[in-house]
């Protein structure tokens, strides 16, 4: 690759970098994992992507990158087939102007809005607060075995939440 | 604790988290909880560490030493490609653990908890996620990734004007094995082979046999045909300056052309990729550069044949 081309080339990166990782982070939840997977991304796309290539195109092409190397992920991690559905709303974060930080609290919000108050409570402390299993049981006045059940059952009734909103607006 | 509840804590602890087979309820339980966790406020926000690392990594790669064509042989295959055979082995029921393709071949590293082997199997299938890449000879550079591991990632050659032409005039022979074509005898414009987009190869067999397409009465000045003949496919066109054959094999990923009568070119129905009667390249919407179409020797024999220069059937 000649300078010109890898200054072309370390432009789309900075350029892109960011929105991929955050693509990628929400769909993983764990910063190690994001970071693995953004690498993936861009050194598959050095492979063959022109840099000359117009932004909307560049965009595209990453995307679809990162839609391929996320059901790679799936496969691996929990050795099952990404289902449609998995599929589809991965195409939809997948447009860089959409997911944004308000985006993403909004939709966790508005699935754990539904749960009854002591299983909401211990999601907010637990996932998006940062609570430790010992700060949330002495926050909610119960003890961390009891912490755990609830979180227990309040992941489960976060998961039933999410896909009645799934199904909800499909 | 459920080995969900163990994986949710995991990825609460920022830690990677522990694989396992989920069944369809855990996967809905994992996924809500990413998405809880991911919501965080300021927990998408990468470290600007591993920001700079992966750019000088990949610079590094961008300029790797052209000595190393190890890749010369794979195609310029786009993650789409994966990404089709991706989705399509996805449109399956859920929840059965994968025996298909290889890209899942790294079971046993898959089973240990340890991060260094999770991590292999993470590099080896970055590299089989790209089927071309399986052809790449094994030479690999260690690179140290930002957390201090070694990975082992294969060197890219940064002569891709080189490898392009190669694989261009390589990806013509579809279908038929029996085609051998013989780089050394490009046609085009002179006897330099120039690697810019402009330069057009023609197709010679090595073993070729002149082979009847339609009798030449019924190709009139204009007129297009198409033709599959010892495993080549094409149009043949007669022009005002004489007859013409061009490949019908798109130039993208191998996909047959079309022929619009009305605009009077050649569409792929994979990319919508456009290309002329001559084989020049018109339109087309790929971050890849996409080379003319070749030419086929084409004649008409004093018989009164339209014959092309194809493998022997």
């Amino acid at each position: 690759m000649d300078d010109a081309e890898v200054a072309d080339w370390d432009a789309v990166y900075r350029e892109n970098v960011e929105w991929v990782y955050r693509l990628l982070f929400a769909r993983v939840g764990n910063r190690p994992d994001a970071e693995d997977l953004t690498s993936e991304v861009f050194t598959a796309a050095l492979r063959s992507m022109r840099t000359t290539a117009s932004p909307p195109q560049v965009r595209a092409y990453l995307a679809t990158t990162a839609r391929t190397v996320l059901a790679g992920y799936w496969r691996r991690t929990m050795r099952r087939q990404v289902t449609t559905l998995d599929l589809a709303s991965l195409l939809a974060d997948a447009d860089p102007a959409a997911p944004s930080a308000q985006d993403a609290a909004k939709r966790a919000e508005r699935i754990i809005a539904e749960l009854p108050e002591r299983y909401r409570r211990i999601l907010q402390l637990r996932f998006l607060r940062a609570y430790s299993v010992r700060e949330a049981a002495a926050e909610l006045g119960v003890s961390v075995a009891n912490a755990k059940v609830l979180q227990h059952r309040a992941v489960r009734l976060a998961a039933q939440a999410a896909k009645r909103l799934e199904e909800g607006s499909a | 604790m459920s080995r969900v509840d163990r994986y949710l804590e995991d990825l609460l602890a920022q830690r990677r988290p522990r694989r396992f087979a989920a069944t369809d309820a855990e996967a809905a339980r994992l996924r809500a909880g990413i998405e809880l966790r991911a919501a965080q406020p300021g927990a998408a926000d990468p470290d600007p560490a591993f920001i700079a690392a992966l750019g000088q990594r990949l610079a590094t790669a961008a300029t790797a030493d052209p000595a190393t064509a190890n890749d010369a042989i794979t195609t310029d295959a786009p993650a789409t490609t994966n990404d089709s055979a991706a989705a399509n082995e996805a449109i399956t029921t859920n929840g059965s653990p994968t025996t298909s393709d290889s890209a899942t071949n790294n079971d046993s590293a898959a089973t240990n908890d340890a991060a260094e082997t999770t991590d292999q199997a993470t590099t080896d299938e970055a590299d089989t996620t790209n089927p071309a890449d399986t052809t790449d000879a094994d030479a690999t550079a260690d690179v140290v990734a930002p957390d201090g591991r070694r990975r082992s990632r294969p060197e890219r050659s940064p002569s891709r004007t080189n490898r392009r032409r190669f694989t261009r005039v390589a990806a013509v022979a579809v279908g038929s094995a029996a085609v051998a074509v013989a780089v050394d005898r490009l046609v085009g414009s002179g006897s330099q082979q120039s690697p810019d987009e402009t330069a057009q190869p023609t197709l010679v067999p090595d073993d070729g046999a002149w082979q009847t397409v339609l009798a030449a009465e019924q190709l009139p000045v204009g007129a297009v045909h198409a033709f599959e003949l010892g495993g080549v496919a094409g149009f043949v066109v007669r022009t005002a300056d004489g007859l013409r054959a061009v490949s019908a094999t798109c130039t993208h990923l191998g996909c047959r052309l079309v022929f619009q009568a009305a605009a009077r070119e050649l569409a792929c129905p994979c990319h919508n990729a456009v290309f002329a009667l001559t084989g020049s390249v018109l339109r087309y919407q790929l971050p890849v550069e996409l080379t003319p179409l070749p030419l086929i020797p084409v004649r008409e024999s004093a018989a009164g044949a339209i014959q092309v220069l194809v493998p022997p059937t």
